[in-house]
């Protein structure tokens, strides 16, 4: 979708046209719910949390000036959803689920890939919020280094910093740096 | 493995294409929430109205207004008050007499 159709949608939407928003919804929700899915690491919880931050967007739209893109403007909102959510819920209970739903997601992977998984999960879930966020971000190249910071409300070297250590982390995770060491 | 787009999918994957269903829950919640707001500021207005018609009679006793004094006064602000619901229902009620004109014009916006 170009520049001008989404403006134009997004204006139509700002006056209420529920259509116009479901437009908006299907381009950008790929983007949002990958964001979500790599933070959380529940599908479940990462598309509840993106309706969330969709239906808020909606009730915000009015805010939104265009000197950012649409997509960083909701994830900006998702970001904030998701850092409530996460205070709510008890670290320890995260960790009890944490296997569960890796089983319960993805059941036809081969069993080293889910352990990689697991352990990319245990890595991820060890990091600070705004780290775990830039890797999410920026990891799948869906956003850009400034994306991010305008997402997270942080520094563009805070974001570089937070995404070469947390790769390396995670890395590390999988073994990979101490083989590149060798 | 790397690589990031590898790190990426191993933590979470992107849906591939737009999911209709997710569309569809997005709007379901996106109008419950609408309608909840709207419910919220009706039953506040109505709160607000409430009490203020009912401040009217202390008020004037306080300030040694009497009924007949109010009488006028209160007369004009029912005729008003009756004039605005009369307008309401037209517009909005259930079986309106614009609502149908509304509706037509809505239709042919969209056509």
């Amino acid at each position: 979708m170009n520049a001008g159709e989404e403006a134009r949608l997004i204006e139509l939407a700002r006056r209420g046209d529920f259509a116009s928003f479901g437009r908006l919804v299907d381009t950008h929700q790929a983007a949002v719910r990958a964001f979500l899915r790599r933070v959380t690491g529940n599908y479940a919880d990462a598309d509840d949390l993106a309706q969330e931050a969709f239906a808020r967007t909606w009730e915000v739209l009015y805010r939104f000036d265009g000197t950012s893109s649409l997509r960083t403007f909701i994830c900006g909102v998702a970001f904030q959803y998701w850092r409530r959510a996460r205070r709510a819920q008890s670290r320890r209970e995260v960790r009890e689920t944490a296997y569960a739903d890796l089983t319960d997601t993805q059941t036809d992977e081969p069993p080293e890939r889910a352990a990689q998984r697991l352990a990319l999960r245990k890595a991820m879930d060890e990091l600070p919020e705004d780290q775990r966020a830039a890797l999410a971000l920026c990891l799948g190249q869906e956003f850009t280094h400034a994306e991010a910071a305008e997402i997270l409300g942080l520094p563009l070297g805070t974001v570089k910093s937070h995404v070469t250590r947390g790769r390396a982390r995670l890395q590390a995770a999988l073994g990979v740096a101490e083989k590149s060491d060798e | 493995m790397s690589d990031d787009l590898d790190l990426a999918a191993l933590l979470g994957e992107a849906p591939k294409t737009p999911d209709p269903g997710f569309r569809f829950d997005v709007l379901q919640l996106t109008a419950m929430r609408a309608n909840r707001r709207t419910a919220r500021q009706r039953a506040f207005r109505l709160v607000l109205v409430s009490t203020l018609i009912g401040l009217i009679f202390p008020l004037a006793h306080v300030f040694g207004v009497g009924f007949h004094e109010l009488q006028p006064l209160l007369l004009v602000a029912g005729v008003l008050g009756l004039a605005y619901v009369l307008a309401l229902l037209t517009i909005q009620g259930p079986r309106a007499a614009l609502a149908r004109s509304r509706a037509v014009l809505r239709l042919q916006r969209l056509l």
